[in-house]
């Protein structure tokens, strides 16, 4: 059970890491093709956590 | 109010609210952990633990009954306002809760905390050694991905039903919310007071779904709605400037508003957060939505520019003085000219 345990944590770890990478990106360069294009600081840094817990959701491009 | 996200500028009641909001929960805690040396003279990071604990779980309860309590009585309404800010700041005071017991309980030992805490120590195949805390980890899961996904960008950018659908699973985090107290009180408190206070929180959140939607079903009218096209009755059945629902046999619910140019039908489910845009009004001719102030042109179903939200219309006919609505919503942006109630 404990190995289990250890799979399912670094897979959370390695899941919020690539968010992080991920949430970067798009808070800056993605966002531009976004309507929000050209939006303050604070609301793109606001967006972040959203971007890192839904990654997957976000690599389907905007339809 | 768009499907191409323009941002909603913070108010003085926006700051009003989530600074009561703020106060009671520092005076919650307060209370709490003051109750708590009183009472069992405890160790101050258990006090500490358990009261996030308790905090997050009231705020849960609190974020889930404000929604059937708007739809039962309007008093209710400004609460929804903001339910997101609640939402937010349950997460938040979930994670501190979860944060400090991984310290106390798992920070100390080889393994990595997380590890630890969900299958460590425990047995998946006993009640008595379940390791509760996976089921707080699934829940608090939950609740971040809520929290993160709140802000309007995020509806606009996932469309609605798959925000929806995101956002519905507050209800695994409540039923995981729930089995992390009830096994972890089982195994360590044994506290009966805990357990029935979580069973009569229950009893209450089922009992105010239930309630609202029986409420939903009464507003309906009696139409046979087995058809395509539903007979509605005399047009003056419904109250100028509001609307009649109904549910078809296979679809949404759909309003039918008498206004000014004449009957239009549109999808009752607001577009913004599926709110009962059929519980709404007619505003300055558009179709307003009685929880956030969506409006919708009621012969096109979109908003007004510059915003593009959409609902989708309905065919509406007179026949014989009844008014018949097309089950079969139309697609989006379809006009439908209202049909005039002959005098
Ligand atoms: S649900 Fe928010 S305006 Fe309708």
């Amino acid at each position: 059970m404990l190995n289990i345990a250890q799979y399912i944590s670094y897979g959370l770890g390695i899941y919020v890491l690539i968010g992080l990478v991920f949430g970067l990106y798009f808070i800056t360069l993605g966002l531009r093709r976004e309507a929000l294009a050209g939006r303050g600081i604070i609301i793109r840094f606001m967006l972040l956590p959203g971007a890192i817990l839904i990654w997957p959701l976000l690599l389907k491009a905007k339809t | 109010m768009s499907h191409d996200y323009v941002p909603v500028q913070w108010n003085r009641q926006k700051y009003f609210y989530d600074a009561i909001l703020l106060a009671a929960v520092f005076i919650f805690l307060v209370i709490f952990i003051v109750a708590g040396t009183k009472t069992e003279a405890g160790n101050m990071m258990i006090l500490m633990i358990r009261s996030f604990g308790a905090c997050a779980i009231v705020l849960l309860h609190l974020v889930l009954a404000i929604g059937p309590l708007a739809r039962l009585s309007d008093r209710f309404k400004p609460l929804l306002y903001n339910r997101r800010h609640f939402g937010v700041i349950t997460a938040l005071i979930g994670l501190v809760h979860a944060g400090l017991a991984l310290m106390m309980y798992h920070g100390m030992g080889v393994i990595n905390p997380i590890a630890s805490a969900i299958g460590g120590y425990g047995n998946y195949g006993t009640l008595i050694e379940f390791p509760f805390e996976s089921l707080g980890l699934i829940a608090l899961i939950i609740l971040l991905i809520m929290a993160a996904t709140s802000h309007d960008f995020w509806l606009s950018r996932l469309s609605p039903p798959v925000w929806k659908g995101l956002h519905m699973s507050v209800y695994l985090a409540y039923a995981a919310l729930i089995g992390h107290v009830a096994l972890g009180t089982a195994q360590f408190d044994k506290s009966n007071g805990l357990f029935w206070g979580l069973a009569v929180g229950a009893v209450l959140i089922s009992g105010l779904h239930i309630s609202a939607l029986l409420k939903g079903r009464r507003l309906d009218t009696q139409a046979d709605i087995n058809t395509t096209w539903v007979n509605i009755g005399d047009p003056m059945s419904i109250p100028l400037n509001k609307a009649l629902t109904i549910t078809p046999q296979n679809g949404e619910r759909i309003a039918i508003f008498r206004h000014a140019k004449g009957i239009s039908a549109v999808d009752a489910v607001c577009s913004h957060q599926n709110g009962p845009l059929g519980e709404g009004c007619i505003i300055g001719g558009l179709v307003t939505c009685p929880w956030h102030g969506f409006q919708f042109d009621p012969e096109t179903g979109e908003a007004p520019a510059p915003f593009t939200d959409k609902v989708q219309t309905h065919a509406v006919k007179i026949e014989n003085g009844n008014v018949w609505v097309n089950a079969e919503p139309d697609p989006f942006g379809t006009t439908r000219i209202a049909i005039q109630v002959p005098s």
